[in-house]
């Protein structure tokens, strides 16, 4: 498969950025390849309510 | 591919944390990594009891779902303005494997595990989250 692109100008005035996080990539310029994973495990789901030891494994 | 010049009149970066990175000018890779294990309790009073270890979670050593092979398509860009212009750029934070470049970069691989824990003083149920 091909594909053509054609950058013209790119004129931008201001970018605000809260967080760029957990393996993200914030780029100001040309790129070939991005390869960027992400485990993320939060609550409720992952809520330990007493002890957080583990009993197994 | 013919790369850019990337030209930002001003830059404001509050925080920089955990295997990240702040680039400006060009680069040919970047490989960052980071992983972290969150414990948040109530009450806020930690001790020995707290000590949690990554190889008990298997978030941790199972194999993340990187695409085996390279994209087919063959791409040819056109640069048509040598130069990216930015005004200003406002970004609060960097951080858990992240990258924020000015400039081009050829490749990057990069990989975050993060796991979070709430711990209650009071709770009916009682849960045993480690999983490997």
């Amino acid at each position: 498969m091909n594909m053509e692109v054609h950058n013209w100008g790119l004129h931008v005035d201001h970018v605000n950025v809260g967080t760029v996080s957990a393996s993200s990539v914030f780029l100001v310029g040309d790129n070939e390849s991005f390869t960027l994973s992400s485990f993320y495990d939060t609550p409720p789901e992952a809520a330990a309510i007493g002890s957080i030891v583990p009993l197994s494994g | 591919m013919q790369q850019r010049t990337s030209s930002v009149h001003n830059i404001k970066l509050n925080g920089l944390t955990y295997s990240s990175i702040v680039n400006i000018g060009d680069a040919t890779y970047a490989r960052t990594n980071a992983k972290g294990i969150a414990v948040q309790k109530e009450g806020a009073v930690f001790s020995g009891d707290d000590d949690v270890q990554f190889e008990d979670y298997s978030l941790f050593d199972r194999n993340a779902n990187v695409p085996a092979q390279k994209s087919p398509v063959q791409k040819r860009t056109h640069q048509h303005e040598e130069t990216i212009h930015v005004g200003d750029i406002n970004v609060t934070g960097v951080s858990q494997a992240s990258i924020f470049q000015v400039g081009s970069i050829h490749e990057v691989t990069g990989e975050a595990r993060i796991k979070h824990f709430r711990q209650y003083l009071h709770g009916s149920i009682h849960t045993n989250q480690a999983d490997s």
